[in-house]
């Protein structure tokens, strides 16, 4: 089978054979990005802009270097906290859709609260967590899994919805049990829903496990480094900071986005 | 499996709306019967089915099946629903295999899933699609998923047959292509069938006898034995007796309606 990225490349690229395709479709970007570097370099070379302000590549990437591993070894610390907050924000999210999805009673009470929560921007709640938890490890941990929560739940829900009367009849007619059509029927149906609220839990989770070490310097954590770094107005350690992090989130994303692809071929 | 409704009426109350959908039906179904319920469009016919079925209860009189009042959803019943309702993710055979793992999942299967499985692609064959045992349900026509979902209906070798609309969605010549399919099906098989349509040309083509039912609230107004012999077959449709007998039903339709309640059908 081939994927709907593929297909839908191959309908805007110029009839370049397949293979050819596929590697434009990496080496492209990469390209762009290249003659970006490249267009920065040369910007500063001539307008002399100072370089707390914006540092060259060539600085930013010698702290990449040099201090590579000390960057790396704060984002896995990091990693831990998003990893654990994206674990548990997806099953406490999936979980608490399902339930206010099947009882009647929580649908009425409960969603509409869960629905005006989501709308509220999260990190409004952040003092009051860090006055509950201190700022190590379960405060982070807090803010993460709040961000990831949300979107796992709305789509669960959503997907559950979705379900056709008779799909559930389908089970029913045949004397089966809740369960099962939940199992068999429900859930694959919803399925889609689910994991593209996952990979929107995926992101929001790089956000709460960053945003929660930058309002607290000193702690463990890229984030933590980004402020220090700020203090000392490192221009370009905050540069390659931000670079690490983006990596590590662009490969999770398209790990995920993959993942999420082989699982619902169906779609 | 002989069905028998006494004085069957269904009341749907929703905080804002009350809709009665039938009322006051009393009939009878013999076993091995194929009788079609035709009426306009929101008569209640689907609810008659999801009554009878026991997957709704009625909220006055009863629904028996051979003697036995139905309580819930009824035991040995093949539902076929007005769109295919096919599981997207799985395949055609695995479609078809759905009755068995609800059945095994309660250790109530008859057979083993290999016999299952010789069985669901026999009626794969039987419906003419078993080069596409193993495609996924939208890489075939709407005509194709509706012929899966009746091989899905029949898996289990039920004894009722309950059919809402299953042609509605379908050209006029699929429609009689499923129409001849169903018959040398039911030769085959030798079901009681109840038959939702409005479409009176397939009732007649189809049924032994022809419930009419009228606009919201639906009433029994009349019943209609069709005078054809068996089996019923494509050629038959051109025959002066199966086109007298369409005119004939649509003025008995007609006139049990008073030409008031059953403007909506054709």
């Amino acid at each position: 089978m081939t994927s709907r990225v593929s297909e839908a490349a191959e309908a805007v690229a110029p009839p370049v054979g397949r293979r050819s395709g596929r590697i434009r479709r990496f080496a492209d970007p990469l390209v762009f990005a290249l003659l970006f570097v490249a267009l920065w370099q040369g910007l500063i070379r001539v307008t002399g802009f100072h370089s707390v302000v914006l540092p060259p590549p060539s600085k930013v990437w010698s702290v990449l270097w040099n201090q590579g591993d000390f960057l790396v070894g704060n984002m896995l610390d990091t990693a831990v906290t998003i990893g654990w907050g994206f674990f548990l924000g997806g099953v406490m999210g999936f979980v608490s859709g399902v339930l206010v999805y099947h009882f009647e009673g929580m649908r009425r009470a409960i969603h509409p609260i869960l629905v005006s929560l989501y709308a509220i921007p999260k990190a409004v709640f952040i003092p009051l967590l860090i006055l509950w938890w201190g700022v190590g490890f379960e405060y982070k941990l807090v803010v993460t899994v709040l961000l990831a929560f949300f979107p796992v739940t709305e789509n669960t829900i959503t997907g559950l919805s979705g379900v056709e009367r008779e799909m559930v009849e389908l089970t029913r007619s045949l004397q089966g049990s809740r369960w099962f059509g939940f199992r068999k029927v429900s859930l694959p149906f919803a399925s889609p829903f689910v994991l593209a609220g996952l990979r929107i839990a995926l992101t929001e989770s790089f956000i709460g496990g960053v945003l929660s070490e930058i309002l607290v310097p000193g702690s463990t954590g890229i984030g933590s480094r980004i402020v220090e770094a700020a203090a000392f107005s490192n221009t370009e350690f905050i540069i390659a900071s931000i670079m690490v992090i983006a990596s590590f989130g662009i490969v999770s994303y398209f790990l995920f986005l993959w993942l999420e692809r082989r699982l619902t071929f169906w779609v | 499996m002989g069905i028998e409704l006494a004085d069957l009426g269904k009341t749907f109350q929703t905080p804002d709306l009350t809709v009665e959908a039938l009322r006051g039906i009393s009939a009878r179904v013999a076993d091995r019967e194929f009788v079609s319920i035709i009426g306009p469009s929101g008569c209640g016919k689907s609810t008659l089915l999801r009554l009878v079925s026991g997957l709704i209860p009625p909220t006055r009189g009863s629904v028996s099946i051979d003697g036995v009042p139905v309580r819930g959803p009824a035991e040995n019943i093949g539902f076929v629903f007005q769109a295919p309702t096919l599981l997207r993710w799985r395949t055609v055979i695995k479609n078809v295999m759905f009755p068995y793992e609800v059945l095994a999942s309660q250790g109530r299967a008859a057979m083993s899933r290999r016999a299952y499985e010789e069985r669901a692609e026999l009626l794969l064959k039987m419906v003419g699609i078993e080069d596409f045992r193993d495609a996924y349900p939208k890489q075939l026509s709407g005509g194709m998923q509706q012929r899966v979902s009746i091989c899905r209906a029949l898996l289990h070798d039920p004894t009722l047959l309950l059919m809402d609309e299953p042609f509605g969605a379908l050209d006029e010549f699929t429609r009689e292509r499923m129409n001849d399919e169903l018959m040398r099906i039911w030769r085959e098989t030798r079901k009681t069938v109840l038959f939702v349509t409005h479409h009176i040309p397939e009732a007649v083509f189809l049924s032994d006898r022809i419930m009419v039912l009228s606009a919201r609230p639906g009433m029994l107004l009349g019943e209609i034995a069709v005078d054809l012999p068996r089996p019923r077959t494509a050629g038959m449709r051109d025959s002066v007796a199966f086109l007298e007998q369409v005119v004939l039903t649509r003025r008995l339709i007609g006139e049990a309606d008073g030409g008031e309640n059953l403007k909506g059908a054709r």
